[in-house]
């Protein structure tokens, strides 16, 4: 009895569920099943109001959405009812309800574009449309989004490390904080944005300038969250250090740095999402290449389709950005939890 | 084993600025101890005598306003890993697992020794706990992993101040003893800082009673007890005269 871990003990402590609410939890997992099947049915026996080519696509990408859920779902209840562990079922019964809702959203979609036109083409394409132009253009769109990356990445790493050289600067020395928080507090409110026309025109290459708008708007964030984090360290960690033996280097390092890295991590995810930000802005007014630059293109060759799939495109790439940064905010923080 | 040493307070004193009014305090005046390595060492008095003013005067935290501090002949000019101190909190780096709040001192040194730090563990009792994070600790966990950070530097003087003050009455006692067993190990020299007369008479070869405004030594007490029972008659006729002398 003494050497439960935390899990058996709240498995313990966990009041049980009666069969009726089983039952329930089991439909509410088996729902989107049927969403599915309607979005499959209302695309399959509702007339078409346009020509739809290469109709079995969209099929195909609702066959492997639900494809995909069926695994997790048999995983889960392999686990639920073998290894009486019920995490990974509570998580899809929790995500169930919402899967439903994107089903639902996309039968509903496909009745008021291809089906009906309420939503006029080729103003707001149909998904299988989409689809078809994602297929069809994909070289283009896989150099847009290499290129759209590499300037992200080159942009946010270089403010994030000269923001942490500054940040860790100014929260030491109150001599060069004199110095430095002026600007940041000049530069603070203005978005990076702002900068870009004069960017262009000043910069040599657009594509310099428009690292440098990026890693302006994370420098900033960056800085400031590490500035914050490290004048606010608590005397006592630092006499506690040097006692310890600690030189100054150590305290930097061992001390000050761990104990800003939430705020330094929080200014990281603020730098993220201004970098997005001014990517997007700088490749739609300068940059002759990305996504965001593919999205003006097509728009202005009325390409309505190309452009919802790089917007699509540009969603999802966004998405696994601040998914992975989020990664490596719980790894690093794990001291928190 | 630990070589001898020789703590010489001469003539100390220290005076703070006070920030919001234009004028100082004395904290600490006139203080004079020679102290060497096998002492354990309580100073006791009111709040606010430089009990603490004092701890942090000798392990280099702040400097005397005159007067000197010599540990050897040395001047003590900045904290080492020499003179260790335990703080009423305990102040537990809390981005560090056990394990790694206990081997911080060597980490910084580059010289990780895991089984020494492992014992060490094992000696404070806390050897399900390695690698769990400071949060997770009780109060007295959390105290005895302060206590083993600064111990496992083999200090020449361990400083402690109210290191038992945030706990319960039944986890102090316990600690009393491992604190003790600790400095009989090494045998350095142990200097404490606390409220608490019993404490001081118990664990202490020496009590320093301190009066208030500025702080200076009221009397050295040797304690010179066979054995430590708290209600033997010499154990608190020791404990009359302090509270005679704190009066």
């Amino acid at each position: 009895m003494d050497n439960l871990t935390k899990e058996q003990l709240l498995k313990i402590e966990k009041k049980k569920k009666n069969n009726l609410e089983i039952a329930f939890d089991y439909l509410i997992i088996f729902l989107p099943y049927i969403a599915c099947l309607l979005a499959v049915f209302e695309y399959l026996f509702i007339k078409n109001k346009y020509q739809n080519d290469f109709m079995y696509r969209y099929l195909i990408l609702l066959l492997i959405s639900i494809s995909i859920y069926t695994i997790f779902i048999i995983k889960s209840i392999y686990l639920l009812l073998v290894k009486n562990d019920d995490n990974s079922f509570i998580k899809y019964r929790n995500r169930a309800p919402w899967i439903v809702v994107i089903y639902l959203f996309l039968t509903l979609f496909d009745y008021l574009t291809l089906k009906t036109g309420i939503l006029m083409y080729p103003f707001i394409p149909w998904v299988n449309d989409i689809i078809n132009i994602i297929i069809e253009d994909y070289k283009n769109l896989l150099i847009s989004t290499l290129y759209s990356l590499r300037l992200l990445f080159l942009g946010y790493a270089i403010g994030v490390l000269t923001g942490l050289i500054t940040g860790i600067f100014c929260g030491y020395s109150k001599k060069i904080r004199y110095w430095i928080n002026p600007i940041l507090k000049i530069l603070g409110p203005i978005p990076t944005a702002t900068w870009i026309p004069l960017i262009m025109i000043v910069a040599t290459s657009l594509f310099g300038g428009a690292v440098f708008i990026i890693s302006l708007g994370v420098w900033f964030s960056v800085s400031v969250a590490t500035m914050t984090g490290i004048s606010n360290v608590d005397i006592s960690f630092y006499e506690v250090a040097k006692t310890l033996g600690a030189k100054d280097v150590d305290l930097v390092f061992k001390v000050a740095i761990p104990y800003a890295m939430p705020n330094i991590l929080q200014g990281m995810t603020q730098g993220m999402s201004s970098a997005c930000i001014s990517l997007m802005i700088a490749e739609m007014l300068g940059v002759k290449a990305g996504l965001g630059w593919y999205i003006t293109w097509s728009q202005s060759w009325a390409s309505y389709n190309k452009m919802f799939a790089a917007i699509i495109i540009i969603c999802i790439v966004f998405n696994l950005v601040a998914k992975l940064l989020d990664k490596i905010k719980n790894y690093l923080l794990r001291w928190q939890n | 084993m630990i070589k001898n040493i020789e703590l010489k307070l001469n003539n100390i004193s220290k005076s703070f600025v006070k920030i919001d009014v234009d004028s100082i305090t004395q904290a600490v005046s006139n203080i004079n101890m020679d102290l060497t390595n096998g002492e354990f060492v309580s100073l006791v008095g009111p709040s606010g005598c430089g009990k603490s003013t004092i701890l942090r005067l000798i392990s280099g935290l702040i400097y005397p306003t005159s007067g000197s501090i010599t540990l050897n002949n040395e001047n003590i000019v900045k904290p080492t890993e020499k003179i260790a101190m335990v703080f009423q909190k305990p102040t537990l780096f809390p981005w560090l697992t056990v394990r790694d709040n206990i081997g911080f001192g060597m980490k910084i040194k580059n010289k990780i020794d895991d089984i020494k730090i492992d014992k060490m563990i094992e000696l404070i009792g806390l050897g399900d706990f390695k690698y769990d994070y400071p949060k997770q600790l009780s109060g007295g966990m959390a105290q005895r992993v302060a206590l083993a950070r600064a111990i496992i530097n083999e200090p020449e003087i361990l400083l402690l101040d109210e290191p038992l003050g945030a706990l319960d009455a039944f986890t102090r006692m316990n600690m009393q003893d491992e604190i003790l067993n600790m400095w009989k190990k090494t045998k350095c020299l142990a200097i404490m800082v606390t409220h608490d007369i019993e404490e001081a008479i118990y664990m202490s070869t020496k009590v320093v009673v301190i009066n208030k405004n500025p702080g200076r030594i009221k009397r050295i007490i040797d304690v010179k007890l066979e054995n430590r029972d708290r209600n033997s008659k010499e154990f608190m006729e020791y404990k009359n005269e302090i509270l005679d002398l704190l009066k």
